[in-house]
């Protein structure tokens, strides 16, 4: 599994070993600061999902599901704003 | 955005775009509420990086026809909506983004419906492997306008999404003459039921003259029912080359076992005969003969009426002509489709299609010959039983049209004229155009293609008005350039360029002005001037069809 790939809103091959996590950091892109209140939710390619809300920093983990999937989606979103 | 499995960030940033608030509202044609449609809004994405996936992008209509979303950014490049429903047509019009942004946008769907049926035989049983086309209201013509599909194993058929409008279904299938039904197509149509007869033997044998059968004759039929008064049908419309074909046998006979009623128009073509196209022909007790003549063929000579010499280049053209009885003669107009090109003062001609199809007896023949520098000849009118004619043509030269044009002074260096000739034609006819440059001493410009070297060769355009009613039908021709020891090709002195142009056939009668532009470069030994255009104009006149 050579690569990883960020699509929509974020798909990742992961690379990362079983239990690590991704830390996704949520901004506004207008004004580049956190994004507080923002849900996000992942998805395996196995059809496997959660969700979880960001902190006040736009901050959140995202822990790698067992079995090692192959991708992971990642959608970021708060009312008013695109995913 | 893509890394290396092992170059993965622990951390990564991912930035929301403000979004706006969009609506609409989709509909019916009466203006009722369209539930359940699938709203995909489509928007500019980024080439690489996060991005919104196309699932997220879609909506569906409430009860009220309503949707809205909250997903595309404010700064969106544009925002087009796509909408689509089982039972609807999609929208082709483009909505506004702000009506988007203050939810009057509205959308409204075309009701479409599956239409199903099941083709059976005169007894009830089901026939599959027919084929079904749906044409529109008046005809079948085969193309994107008339889908096809087959029957199933049960003699089922079905087309999807077609449109509350009248239609005109055909059926055709082995064993079973062909059947048309008008078809009002609206919601709940229950299944057609179209049940097939088996028609009647339609026999034809193909002779040629000595009523000799002819073998591997290709016949198809042209046109289901023919026009009336001829097939008296009471058919709701017709199905045009519907693809039923045959091959005459050993004996020059074929048979359409299942016939329909109606007279169908067939067309009967095999190499080295001459085609018939469009025969009236209708199931009978008999049997219907065909005969096919050989190809017309003639041959001849073209010379020039004054020296005797061959006429390198010219164009023989034909058409038919009908004796109408009391001394009425209808002839037809001179089509550019049946030109030939000849050289050399020799040719040989060969029609394997009648230049008039139908029913009719076959036509007598005319042709005229056209050369650049010599006025047009008509031959006499050949009856179709002189095929195999020699026509001898000897063209009379054409004195160059006066063009009037003022010696040029060192001052105006060059001056131009052009003219047409003939003056009058008919569609179907050729002119030549002739423009004359004249030079003043030691002066020149470059020949008009092969200019040598960077030199700005001589070119002569014709107007978009005039390519209207002439189509060009040689190239430009202008006196030999002189090869300069510079390797450049020049010309000088009085030169005479000229061009053949054809008359279309859709060119309506009337007078024509017919613009040109010359573009030259004139120089003398020590310089050039800057390359100049020259506007030109002549006229012509374009006369009616008849002869």
């Amino acid at each position: 599994m050579p690569d990883a790939v960020g699509s929509g809103v974020l798909l990742l091959g992961l690379g990362l070993d079983t239990g690590e996590a991704l830390e996704l950091r949520i901004l506004d892109a207008a004004k580049a600061k956190p994004l507080a209140g923002a849900n996000v939710v992942w998805r395996t390619d196995e059809g496997d999902k959660s969700e979880v809300a960001v902190d006040a920093q736009g901050r959140v983990g995202i822990p790698v599901p067992e079995g090692a999937p192959r991708a992971l989606r990642v959608t970021a979103r708060k009312v008013g704003f695109a995913p | 955005m893509r890394w290396p499995a092992d170059r993965i960030p622990a951390q990564f940033e991912l930035r929301l775009s403000p979004a706006q608030h969009l609506s609409g509202r989709v509909t019916d044609e009466s203006g009722g509420p369209v539930a359940g449609a699938e709203v995909t809004l489509v928007f500019p994405q980024r080439l690489a990086g996060p991005c919104v996936p196309t699932e997220d992008t879609r909506v569906q209509t409430d009860p009220n026809g309503t949707w809205s979303c909250d997903f595309v950014p404010k700064d969106a490049a544009y925002v087009r909506v796509e909408v689509t429903h089982p039972d609807f047509a999609m929208p082709e019009d483009e909505v506004p983004v702000e009506a988007l942004r203050d939810g009057t946008a509205q959308f409204r769907l075309t009701s479409v419906v599956r239409l199903r049926g099941r083709v059976t035989d005169d007894t009830g049983t089901a026939v599959s492997g027919a084929q079904v086309a749906l044409g529109v209201e008046g005809n079948i013509l085969p193309g994107s306008s008339a889908p096809e599909t087959t029957t199933d194993a049960e003699g089922r058929f079905e087309f999807r999404r077609v449109h509350l409008q009248k239609r005109l279904l055909g059926v055709k299938a082995d064993g079973a003459a062909p059947a048309l039904r008008l078809v009002e197509v609206q919601r709940d149509l229950a299944p057609l039921e179209i049940r097939l007869s088996r028609g009647a033997p339609l026999r034809v044998r193909v002779v040629d003259e000595a009523g000799m059968p002819i073998q591997g004759v290709q016949v198809s039929v042209d046109e289901w029912p023919a026009e009336e008064p001829a097939s008296q049908s009471s058919l709701p419309g017709r199905w045009y080359y519907p693809g039923w074909e045959w091959k005459t046998d050993a004996d020059g006979r074929f048979v359409w076992s299942n016939a329909p009623p109606e007279t169908a128009l067939l067309t009967f073509r095999k190499g080295g005969y001459l085609s018939r196209g469009r025969q009236e022909l209708r199931p009978s007790a008999g049997e219907a003969v065909v005969t096919l003549g050989p190809s017309f063929r003639g041959s001849g000579t073209v010379l020039d009426g004054t020296t005797g010499q061959p006429v390198p280049e010219f164009i023989v053209n034909a058409r038919f002509v009908q004796s109408q009885g009391l001394g009425q003669t209808n002839f037809g107009a001179w089509h550019e489709y049946n030109r030939r090109q000849f050289t050399g003062g020799q040719f040989t001609l060969e029609y394997d299609s009648p230049l008039l199809s139908g029913p009719r007896e076959m036509h007598d023949w005319q042709f005229r010959v056209e050369a650049d520098g010599h006025a047009p000849a008509l031959s006499r009118v050949l009856r179709d039983a002189e095929r195999g004619s020699r026509l001898e043509f000897r063209l009379q030269p054409q004195p160059m049209p006066e063009m009037g044009v003022a010696a040029p002074s060192p001052a105006e260096r060059v001056a131009t004229g052009v003219a047409v000739q003939p003056g009058h034609v008919r569609p179907g006819e050729t002119v030549t155009v002739f423009v004359k440059v004249r030079l003043a001493p030691g002066f020149h410009i470059y020949a008009l293609e092969d200019s040598g070297g960077s030199n700005v060769p001589t070119t002569i355009n014709a107007s978009l008005r005039l390519r209207q009613v002439l189509e060009a039908d040689s190239p430009w021709r202008g006196p030999e350039p002189q090869s300069q020891p510079d390797s450049s090709r020049t010309l000088a002195g009085d030169l005479v360029f000229q061009r053949r142009f054809l008359v279309k056939d859709h060119a309506q009668p009337g007078r024509y002005q017919l613009p040109l532009t010359v573009y030259l470069q004139v120089c003398n030994e020590a310089l050039c001037w800057p390359p100049e255009t020259i506007a030109l104009e002549t006229q012509l006149d374009v006369l009616g069809l008849s002869p």
